[in-house]
């Protein structure tokens, strides 16, 4: 045990530069993009519990991805939903495919060489019910040892229901800080505000996370992992000070990259 | 306070946050620089330093997050450099830009801040 223990150690403490365009948060980006030529592979898991009764939900995502310029990078993605839920019908459980996101990412400056990090990120989805149009707006900069990053997001969303179409909004902020105990080990607190507005003459509800971040990158892959709880609802909420209806009580993130 | 108003307030504090961390930038090269470097590659020009600095944003920062110069001592950047030339697809002609603009802003670091 000693000795797995001093392993680990000299793994992690050992200087060389870490892998190609690691992710050191989880829900927050950063402007870096891949290399051109470089290809990535990414799977996602995102483990959502505690809704309303019971609930809980698993969300995989499996990324590749392309840089295409020194500045411009593409992805594609395949999305899996899993879910166990409480119903009027008694406890259902399903897996269904979401369906598939093509993703484009422009870094405009770097975090290092310019005052901050700036990069546009656009999203299209598209599946058998929904189809979702995203866009963020990328900010981060590294500072020594300290990293911050900031997103802004906006969303939108047709679901073709019968009746009619419907449309909801959503608007996320997702702020997150870490600190590189190694070139690289990071370990930091990640933010996410998640605001749902739907259709009209249901309530807006809008929900605050935070909580710890932890990420470890080599040379040709890197893993990052966070476990958000909800602090409470900044409005909608529906169970004492938190938003259990459209937010769960706790979302926990495992990103895994793999160059290839 | 409604929810859009929260997020705004949200968005101003992590924003002036983010602001107030982004102290420290890559500066330019400077005519000092070149005369710098005079004495081991003579004919270095500004020209070749600003070069350099464009190569190693945009090549090297594909791969990691850059260093500032000064976190490294000026005579360990060729090794480095050549370390990583070959995965950053940098010709010789664009390796020799990188690490000369390299070493003439660490051996500088001491004397002018990096921004």
């Amino acid at each position: 045990m000693r000795h797995a223990f001093r392993a680990f150690l000299i793994l992690a403490l050992s200087a060389a530069v870490a892998a190609a365009s690691e992710r050191h948060f989880t829900y927050t980006y950063e402007s870096a993009v891949l290399r051109p030529g470089a290809r990535e592979l990414e799977p996602w898991n995102t483990f959502r519990l505690g809704q309303s009764d019971f609930y809980s939900r698993l969300d995989t995502r499996l990324e590749a991805e392309l840089g295409l310029t020194d500045r411009l990078q593409t992805s594609l993605y395949l999305n899996l939903k899993a879910e166990t839920a409480d119903t009027p019908q008694g406890r259902s459980s399903s897996t269904e495919l979401e369906g598939i996101s093509s993703e484009w990412k422009m870094k405009l400056s770097d975090p290092v060489a310019d005052r901050a990090g700036v990069a546009l990120y656009g999203e299209l989805s598209a599946g058998p019910s929904e189809v979702e149009l995203e866009g963020k707006l990328i900010l981060d900069k590294r500072v020594g040892r300290f990293l911050g990053a900031l997103n802004l997001v906006a969303e939108h969303e047709w679901s073709f229901e019968e009746p009619e179409t419907e449309r909801e909004k959503t608007f996320e902020l997702d702020a997150a800080g870490c600190w590189f105990l190694t070139s690289r080990l990071t370990a930091g607190l990640e933010l996410r505000s998640h605001t749902v507005v739907p259709p009209q003459g249901e309530p807006t509800r809008s929900a605050l996370f935070l909580g710890p971040t932890v990420s470890y990158a080599r040379q040709s892959w890197w893993v990052a992992a966070s476990v958000l709880p909800q602090l409470r609802a900044l409005a909608g909420a529906s169970d004492g000070h938190l938003d259990l209806v459209e937010h769960e009580r706790v979302e926990v993130r495992v990103l895994f990259g793999l160059e290839f | 306070m409604r929810p859009a108003r929260r997020l705004a307030t949200l968005s101003l504090a992590a924003s002036l946050g983010v602001t107030a961390a982004c102290a420290a930038s890559l500066r330019h090269p400077s005519p000092q620089d070149a005369v710098l470097l005079a004495p081991r590659w003579p004919g270095t020009t500004l020209e070749d330093l600003e070069r350099g600095r464009r190569l190693y944003v945009r090549r090297c920062s594909g791969c990691h997050n850059l260093f500032l110069p000064g976190t490294h001592p000026p005579e360990d950047w060729p090794r480095l450099v050549d370390d990583m030339a070959a995965k950053a697809r940098l010709r010789a002609g664009e390796r020799d830009d990188v690490v000369r603009f390299l070493v003439a802003v660490a051996s500088d670091a001491g004397s002018t801040p990096e921004r």
